[in-house]
């Protein structure tokens, strides 16, 4: 890809973690909400999840389709999110970034252990 | 308006009343003992009224500070040269300014649209997927045996959250791509009402 065409890339810390729950699985909202909760220390509420939502399929990282009709929820269908190919390739370059940053700071760690 | 809320409220006693019967309902019934609350219900119509008079004001904001700028210019054709000298607390106060006006004129929208209350439900506030999730954690408070006023102790604390989600969502779309997933969470019409 050319550095013209490239766009750059902003994830939130949020959005990335929505993204690596929905990798690979197809879930609704209080699903992937109760999949972020599990191990988090501040509990995570709608009023973060569905602007990530938004922003995600706003930039295009992930889709969704319609469930079918649920008696557990009152008649109403639910919003299957998963993620696409933007969505796989954004996620891989923060990791990447993320795992690069890491391996820097261990060689500064290394360095400054040694003087 | 009085005589609905009589009728709300009369129904609401009489289902209080029969406590006994209460302890028999099924889940799905009880959802619907617990939708029909006149107090919560007025809670929701006002709530909904209120956001679409935001998302009014939302995009309307940029528009009028086109037509401050132009009006402006008309009044004073010189000011565009003195328009550069106005520092950013102007710009501030002039937006606080606007917003609360704004704010006023939707209060007292509300106000008037209130007095034509007769009834709302959550599918008419937020979208399909958003009263799909909050059914389904009023299915699960339900089956761990919460108690009615938890649950809609509960169910408030969501919609709140819920409210503010909604409001950060109007204000991100200003600047986010593209708008197609907004006129679809903006159409309330395409929501399918609960069926309950």
């Amino acid at each position: 890809m050319s550095d013209n065409k490239k766009k750059q890339i902003k994830l939130s810390a949020l959005d990335e973690d929505v993204l690596t729950v929905l990798l690979g699985r197809e879930l609704y909202g209080l699903e992937i909400l109760d999949q972020l909760n599990l191990d988090r220390p501040d509990e995570l509420m709608f009023s973060s999840l569905y602007p990530a939502l938004n922003r995600l399929e706003k930039k295009g990282f992930v889709s969704w389709k319609w469930g079918d009709e649920h008696d557990s929820s009152g008649g109403a269908r639910r919003k299957y999110y998963k993620v696409n190919g933007a969505g796989k390739a954004a996620l891989s370059e923060i990791q990447q970034y993320r795992a690069a940053l890491a391996q820097r700071s261990a060689q500064g760690h290394t360095t400054f252990v040694g003087i | 308006m009085e005589w609905e809320m009589k009728v709300l409220r009369f129904h609401r006693k009489y289902i209080c009343q029969n406590q006994s019967i209460r302890l028999h309902l099924k889940d799905k019934f009880r959802l619907q003992l617990f939708l029909f609350d006149p107090r919560l219900e007025l809670l929701l119509f006002g709530l909904r009224q209120w956001l679409i008079g935001f998302q009014f004001i939302v995009s309307l904001c940029p528009l009028m500070l086109w037509i401050i700028y132009f009006l402006a210019l008309i009044l004073d054709p010189h000011c565009e040269a003195k328009l550069p000298q106005l520092g950013r607390e102007d710009f501030l106060l002039l937006g606080t300014f606007l917003g609360i006006l704004l704010n006023l004129l939707n209060v007292l929208r509300l106000l008037r649209i209130k007095k034509t209350f007769n009834g709302c439900k959550l599918g008419t506030i937020f979208p399909e997927e958003w009263q799909a999730d909050l059914k389904t954690l009023q299915k699960r408070w339900m089956k761990q045996n919460y108690s009615c006023q938890k649950i809609r102790f509960l169910t408030i604390k969501h919609i709140f959250h819920m409210v503010l989600g909604y409001i950060q969502i109007q204000l991100e779309n200003i600047w986010l791509p593209n708008n197609v997933s907004l006129k679809k969470l903006n159409n309330f019409k395409t929501y399918k009402v609960l069926r309950s």
